[in-house]
């Protein structure tokens, strides 16, 4: 739920432990407490896609957890995230967008120890769209108040027994049926592509295939659909540059075109089980689906620069639900 | 953990076959087909690895076999 800087001040006197995202001005104003935060003024609220630097997103952890942990993660202990994430539970991992310990996570968390085995949901902070180069996403560690710009903070919450968390990607994109590309090396940006068995220039890609940049390039993890959203053509450098690396021998294709995002979001959110804890959705989305004060169905939450789930994903609805074990 | 049918022992073939790639399937469960996918892509770096990158995957079926429960009669049976 959205709320005013007072009505947070109040949860966190009654000593609740919360995941809050806001602008930072706000964040600040918070006394010490159990929250964590991260910079971020997007939501989806139940007013629908909402730009706000006067109010806060407040996710409160359920009443079946028997405990919440927050820690405090840099470039050296970040790799232990799935490892201290708890058995039966799940994990809040926010980081700030564009520090070297959120390239560091995007470029290795596929081979952290434990990070499949564990319920590793979060998101990347941010800030207003008007000011990125300028505004310096932020994460918050409450019990000290500290407000951190290269280290990234986590809410571990352990359920009681019976109860179990479920970590689920919703992805409105498909792989398109153009060619399959893949690029000879891992990275946040690239020069060079192969398509076909040949090198070519990315960009002369871009341009004979006449792909649009607001869409993503789409890999199939053995099932699961994940992008990789286009940053930006650098036509000086020959290159693109991407929210997300691609990585060195997977496949890629651009996505099919969605005509309409918001009736997309709409029909793929199925309803799960259970009670939902945590949601995120990409700036990017409501930036290209235009979801200012549109709804996309019951998951709310902040839009961010990066969802993760496990690992860092672009343009992807990221959920976390608990439900009494079967 | 919920408790469920033994699964079959890291020798059956289709554990070698799902890390390398002989075996294809699309997961209905998220974390399970990007562990499958990192898996595979360890192997190709280093086959010598299968046998402790079959134990990865054969602990993670055990703890989430009541999720995957279609996947795994599609698989072994």
């Amino acid at each position: 739920m959205l709320a005013s800087v007072d009505a947070v001040k109040a949860l966190i006197g009654q000593q609740k432990s919360l995941v809050l995202a806001g602008d930072e001005s706000l964040l600040r104003a918070l006394p010490e407490g159990h929250w964590i935060g991260g910079t971020i003024p997007y939501f989806m609220s139940t007013e629908g896609g909402t730009t706000s630097r006067g109010q806060i997103f407040v996710v409160e952890v359920p009443e079946v957890a028997q405990s919440a942990r927050i820690a405090v993660y840099d470039e050296q202990t970040i790799a232990n995230i799935g490892i201290d994430s708890p058995e039966s539970g799940y994990t809040i991992l926010i980081l700030p967008a564009f520090t070297p310990l959120h390239r560091r996570f995007a470029l290795e968390s596929p081979r952290y120890d434990q990070q499949f085995f564990k319920v590793v949901a979060g998101w990347i902070a941010g800030s207003h769209l008007d000011d990125v180069g300028r505004a310096v996403p932020r994460v918050f560690a409450g019990p000290g108040r500290e407000c951190l710009e290269n280290k990234g903070v986590a809410l571990h919450v352990e359920l009681r027994p019976e109860y179990e968390a479920r970590l689920g990607i919703v992805n409105i994109f498909e792989q398109g049926s153009g060619e399959a590309i893949q690029f000879p090396e891992t990275g946040f940006q690239a020069s060079q592509c192969i398509v076909g068995g040949k090198r070519e220039n990315i960009l002369d890609f871009v341009g004979r295939s006449g792909m649009d940049l607001r869409l993503p390039f789409v890999s199939d993890l053995c099932g699961t659909k994940l992008n990789v959203s286009i940053q930006a053509a650098d036509i000086a450098g020959r290159k693109l540059k991407f929210f997300a690396p691609v990585f060195e021998g997977v496949t890629y294709r651009a996505a099919r075109p969605i005509p309409n995002y918001a009736e997309r979001f709409l029909s793929a959110v199925v309803p799960e089980a259970g009670h939902t804890v945590f949601s995120c959705n990409c700036v990017l989305n409501y930036l290209h689906g235009q979801l200012e004060g549109r709804h996309t169905g019951a998951l709310l939450g902040p839009m961010t620069f990066g969802e993760i789930a496990y690992q860092l994903l672009n343009q992807t609805l990221v959920h976390v639900s608990v439900s009494r074990r079967r | 953990m919920t408790a469920g049918p033994a699964l079959p022992p890291e020798s059956h073939p289709a554990w070698t076959g799902l890390i390398s790639g002989t075996i294809q399937h699309e997961f209905s469960y998220a974390a399970a087909g990007m562990l499958l996918f990192n898996l595979n892509i360890q192997w190709r770096r280093d086959p010598a690895r299968l046998p402790l990158l079959i134990r990865q995957a054969r602990a993670f079926f055990q703890k989430y076999q009541h999720l995957i429960i279609y996947d795994l009669q599609k698989l072994f049976t």
